[in-house]
């Protein structure tokens, strides 16, 4: 034990001499488990409240009953179907604006409520369910309280409402009221009525007659047919566990150089100590050890840093889901003793697996081997070869994926096998570029410069790979926000076809506005707008009614359309449907539309389909006409007001304040289009706020791969660098040198990277994202946007490389000389 | 019949409960007696008129419609059934309010027995909104498809010929009874002594129904005959605090005469007794407490318990000692809560069939 003691006391006093290599092997640990299990937290809360939200309705996971029009139906109807045997429980869902937060109230029957679903609780005891209903509870989430019982007015709002007492119960989710159907039909006004009837068990609808359903107007949905959000934003978290996985390895090929260097520093230590008596075995383990402890360590601060990142990301995160999915998660991050466990263990393993190399070395090496520390180096040539070899096959699956497989994952699984492939390849490409920038070098100094980067890319490769990878990634990524950026900005344009949106205007105020509009100008219109949500082919579709005007034929874009579709819509033949709808229920132009209520879906054929960037939901835009004998019940209250000529800004202000007073309406109640550009804009930033910090991160990380290699190399180089100093070249041209061959190995990186980028950036959109979202893109090219990244890129390196070159520079000449003096 | 009223405090602890493992070993003693104000109370001399008194008491704090039915099958094989409605007024509401703000709770159980399987099951609802509840023109007690149907026309009452059906996984039921006596008043016409303390309940009973009808046992079917047997009984605060249990019977004896008879367990090993003695023209006579004695004869070890599957009942001034055994003695009722209830056979001269409740064992 003693003598292991000492062991561990020798070798651990390698670092202590050198505090930078030891930052290395830490900065490695912590890059390793920092982004990776920040990544994991980000995704574990998002799965938690995704589960919230599935488990508290039971509709998700049970069939239900629901209206064939979509609409609330009366509550007479949960006793007929329970005295014919069939084992429902009601459910009736709505939503409240309290302190200008949308609230969704969920009335439940806690009698009948199917009892082994997740998430609610009433109480266990007879008590408990008597407070439930008398005097009344809602349950809410710890986050959702803070919020309503922050301040006297949002209090004194829910008491307006007759909200019942507020019961925190930490399963709900965030924004969600539950309370006893009583108070809920009367706090959303929908006294005896309710929304669906829930199966208690997931046979409970299996015999329902149908003559029953069809005399109640009500039908089964199947809980496939619901709205998964696992499924949804799978995609997101694939890109958010790709981003962590990346940095995970770029982290351990850090650990892995600077444990392969210390080895091989520390072999004639090792030796010694191998002479002095201690056994092959003993050794391996005090090295174990000591690496166990350190991963240990590193792994901690790593977790802390990953909890930091992601709760910094988190509000971004969470709008990017609301913004592309509409699912909501909790921003509270909250997270179980199971994620510092698996953090660690990464951790560990990690670490283990990075130095698994050298620690077999350390077991094989024999007493009286060479202590020469350079070996390690000349080994890692030998690498390169196999490096491009394995990235061929590499590039192999990338390209056998897609025909063979399917599926989000398999996009990913190609993404995957492209840039790994792409990365293993760099060095060998960057040999090579080196090789003939060598060969057309005439003078020595450039000629030894490029011999001399030629040999140190083999120390570097890492932390090149690493900054090829986020290069890639970053002009992948960013090709595709930008080129959705451009196409989301056309199609807004093409899309807000009206001047203003007004919500709220009766019948009697449309007609009047409709004729002093009129008589301003013969070309303004008064549009009417109808709108009512459905779920068709188990997903939601908004349904607009529309007035055909030549508004809508000068500014709707689209994709693909019948030559007379305007004709075809206005008549009530043909409806236009939106591209992720087209896409999800494979339908084409001509084809009839299933799935609207009654014999409608037999008579109405698609005429045209139109693009619906980042729109979670379908959309079908049918004559107004057909809308209404459909819906006769849909609001009719919401209005678009086409202005032609288009006054100025002035112009528009006037009219805005004249409508809303002449009508008594609220300032929310009328949109201009410039704003509900600018809005959606913002949204649109919003939603990609997540990637762009994402991004910065992947640069951060390998500048930081850089700067440690570097760092490592540096006192390894001395015994290159000392022969050109002892020949005149000053420690500030050698300085400036290394300057160099940072900055043109990093150049030549980026330019290997840039096809690469824009090949990932292909694979996002025409793969990824059409399996994700169920929309392609248009890709356009921002060179623009490369030439800021290949910059970024040599700012990377030289920020990396500035310390050590500034080390060099200011280099006491007796170190130079001390290599001569301890050649052996 | 007196100790029912405990079960229905148990049973809507459970209804209310809805988290069947969480309901306390021991805390349903305290329910029997906790204060009724704002309930209607038992009087005495308030004569019981029908049809009204069939349908709901909606003031009253507690009330069951209770059938048990002794039955053969087509092959002669003694068989069992039970149909039960309870009504719970959580908070005191004079008027039945439609909608979700009525504060009444019913409860539904319903079994089969036969000498080797013993099926139960439960229902739970809030009244008001159509899942459960009593109507009485044309009669129908419910909850969810178990159902209770009126078949007769006036003059006749509404009790005179009823339907019986329910469903469960295991078995399914649909019978007709119909009634070959009279409503048989318990107690003091119908006013019924539950205590020393005075505790009471409005109690009647048609003890004299004829049966047929069919069982589905296990996807068998089972054309069956047999005697019936219908409880009524609504009251506020039916329980004194030292009572813990009760041994129910209600016997249809062999030579056409009922007898309904029961004893309440107290905490200090004494007992309670009442019952009646039924003749076979309908006309009933009282059994004061200490015209009644008890005697468990035989255990039987049921769901973890010993619980007494054997008899003698006796009421020594009518000459009647009778052994009353269980036809099975696993008939425990597996609900959110449970109990020991299922058909029995008296033995020896007298000879019968009837049924048994037992619970706080």
């Amino acid at each position: 034990m003693t003598d292991a003691f000492w062991c561990l006391r020798a070798l651990l006093g390698y670092w202590r001499r050198r505090p930078l290599q030891f930052l290395t092997l830490f900065a490695g640990l912590i890059t390793a488990t920092a982004l990776w299990s920040g990544v994991q937290a980000i995704n574990s809360q998002a799965r938690q409240s995704y589960d919230k939200a599935a488990a508290l309705m039971g509709g998700d996971a049970l069939p239900f009953l629901a209206a064939i029009k979509g609409t609330d139906f009366p509550d007479s109807r949960f006793g007929e179907f329970r005295r014919a045997g069939v084992s429902v429980s009601p459910v009736l869902e709505g939503k409240i604006e309290v302190a200008g937060r949308t609230l969704r109230i969920i009335g439940i029957d806690p009698v009948s409520y199917p009892r082994d679903q997740g998430g609610l609780t009433v109480g266990e005891t007879t008590e408990d369910l008597i407070r439930f209903l008398d005097p009344g509870r809602t349950l809410l989430s710890p986050a959702t309280s803070t919020l309503l019982t922050s301040g006297p007015a949002p209090m004194r709002m829910l008491a307006e409402h007759g909200i019942p007492p507020l019961t925190i119960q930490p399963s709900m989710p965030d924004d969600v009221l539950v309370m006893d159907m009583f108070p809920a039909q009367a706090v959303l006004e929908r006294m005896g009525f309710v929304s669906k009837l829930v199966a208690t068990n997931p046979t409970a609808l299996a015999h329902v007659s149908p003559t029953m359903l069809r005399e109640a107007g009500l039908k089964i949905v199947q809980p496939e047919e619901t709205i998964s959000m696992d499924g949804l934003t799978d995609s997101f978290h694939l890109n958010l566990t790709a981003f962590g996985m990346l940095s995970f390895i770029v982290g351990l090929f850090m650990v892995h150089s600077a444990t392969g260097l210390a080895f091989e520093q520390r072999r004639p230590l090792i030796r010694t100590l191998r002479a002095c008596g201690i056994s092959a075995r003993k050794l391996t383990l005090v090295l174990i050890a000591e690496l166990m402890g350190m991963a240990l360590l590193g792994g901690a601060i790593g977790m802390v840093m990953g909890y930091l990142i992601a709760a910094a990301l988190l509000p971004d995160v969470a709008a990017s889901l609301r913004g592309l999915y509409g699912a909501s998660i909790g921003t509270d991050l909250s997270l179980g003793p199971g994620w510092w466990l698996l953090g660690l263990g990464m951790s560990l393993a990690g670490a283990l697996l990075a130095t698994a190399n050298s620690l077999h070395k350390a077991w094989r090496l024999p007493v009286l081997a060479s202590a020469a520390p350079m070996t390690w180096y000349r080994q890692q040539k030998y690498w390169l070869r196999g490096q491009a070899m394995a990235s061929v096959f590499l590039f192999g699956i990338a390209a056998l994926v897609p025909l063979l497989f399917n599926g989000l994952v398999s996009g990913f699984v190609m993404i995957g096998a492209l840039l790994l492939g792409a990365a293993l390849l760099l060095p060998f490409v960057l040999s090579i570029l080196v090789g003939i920038a060598g060969k057309l070098a005439r003078h020595p100094l450039p000629e030894w410069f490029w011999a001399d980067s030629r040999q140190q890319i083999s120390g570097l490769s890492m932390a090149l790979m690493a900054l090829m990878l986020a290069l890639s990634v970053n002009i992948g990524v960013g090709t595709m926000v930008e080129s959705f950026r451009l196409t989301f900005t056309d199609w807004l344009e093409s899309r807000l076809v009206s001047d203003l949106y007004i919500n709220g205007l009766n019948p009697d105020q449309a007609n009047e506005l409709s004729r002093n509009l009129g008589q301003t100008s013969a070309g303004n219109a008064l549009l009417p707008i109808r709108k009512v949500d459905q779920v068709m082919a188990g997903w939601p579709v908004e349904i607009y009614g529309f007035q055909d005007h030549k508004a809508y034929h000068d500014h709707w874009a689209f994709l693909q359309a019948t030559p007379d579709h305007w004709k075809q819509v206005a008549a009530g033949t043909g409806v236009l449907v939106s591209e992720q709808l087209a896409r999800r229920m494979n339908l084409s132009l001509n084809d009839p539309l299933p799935g609207l209520p009654g014999a409608s879906s037999r008579t109405v054929t698609i005429s045209g389909i139109f693009p619906d960037y980042g729109n979670p939901k379908g959309m079908i835009m049918m004559a107004i006409d057909r809308f209404d004998a459909l819906w006769p019940d849909a609001p009719a209250d919401r209005f678009g007001l086409y202005l032609d000529p288009k006054p100025d800004r002035q112009g528009y202000t006037r009219l805005i304040s004249d409508i809303t007073d002449r009508y008594a309406l609220t300032p929310d109640q009328i949109t201009d289009q410039a704003a509900l550009k600018a809005y959606s804009l913002r949204i649109f930033d919003k939603t990609f706020a997540v990637t762009v910090a994402l991004n910065s991160l992947t640069l951060m990380v390998a500048g930081t791969a850089l700067l440690t290699g570097l760092l490592s190399l540096s006192a390894a180089r001395l015994p290159f660098l000392a022969p050109l100093w002892a020949m005149g070249v000053t420690r500030k041209h050698l300085a400036f040198l290394e300057l160099a061959k940072s900055l043109s190995l990093a150049a030549f990186t980026a330019l290997f990277a840039a096809p690469f980028g824009l090949l990932l950036a292909w694979c996002l959109v025409a793969i990824v994202n059409v399996e994700a979202f169920g929309w392609r893109l248009p890709l356009h090219w921002f060179p623009g946007q490369w030439l800021t990244l290949f910059l970024l890129a040599l700012l990377t390196a030289l920020i990396a490389s500035l310390y050590p070159a500034l080390r060099l520079y200011r280099i006491r000449p007796e170190k130079l000389l001390k290599v001569f003096a301890d050649e052996r | 019949m007196n100790a029912r009223p405990l079960l229905v405090l148990l049973a809507l602890v459970t209804l209310v409960a809805l988290v069947p493992a969480s309901l306390p070993a021991q805390g349903y003693g305290g329910l029997g007696t906790t204060p009724d104000a704002g309930y209607e109370t038992v009087l005495p001399d308030k004569p019981l008129t029908f049809p009204q008194d069939h349908s709901a008491h909606p003031g009253f704090r507690i009330e069951w419609w209770y059938v048990t039915a002794n039955l053969e099958d087509q092959n002669g094989v003694p068989m069992g059934l039970q149909w039960t409605l309870f009504r719970n007024a959580l908070t005191p509401q004079s008027e039945p309010l439609e909608g979700w703000g009525n504060r009444q709770f019913w409860l539904g159980h319903s079994a089969v027995t036969t000498k080797s399987t013993h099926y139960s099951d439960e229902r739970y609802a809030r009244g008001g909104v159509g899942q459960a509840g009593v109507s009485l023109s044309p009669f129908a007690a419910w909850i969810d498809q178990w159902q209770m149907t009126g078949l007769s026309v006036p003059p006749k009452d509404f009790l005179h010929k009823i339907r019986l059906q329910a469903t469960s996984d295991t078995y399914q039921y649909d019978v007709t009874l119909t009634a070959k006596g009279p409503l048989i008043r318990h107690g003091r016409s119908g006013y019924s002594i539950k205590s020393d303390e005075g505790q009471a309940s409005y109690y009647y009973s048609q003890p004299f129904y004829e049966v047929s009808g069919l069982i589905i046992l296990d996807g068998e079917r089972h054309t069956v005959r047999g005697k019936a047997w219908l409880d009524r009984e609504w009251s506020s605060q039916p329980l004194a605090e030292n009572q813990s249990g009760w041994d129910w019977f209600s016997l249809h004896l062999e030579d056409g005469r009922k007898l309904m008879a029961f004893q309440l367990r107290h905490t200090d090993g004494k007992t309670y007794s009442s019952g009646t003695l039924i003749s076979t023209e309908g006309s009933a006579a009282p059994l004061a407490p200490e015209a009644l004695s008890f005697t468990p004869l035989e255990k039987s070890t049921v769901a973890g318990r010993e619980i007494p599957t054997k008899w003698r009942v006796s009421v020594p001034g009518e000459g009647l000692s009778l052994t009353v055994t269980a036809l099975n003695p696993q008939s425990w009722m597996e609900n959110s809560f449970g109990y020991w209830e299922g058909p029995v056979r008296i033995d020896g001269a007298a000879g019968g069939v009837g049924y048994l409740e037992m619970t706080g064992y």
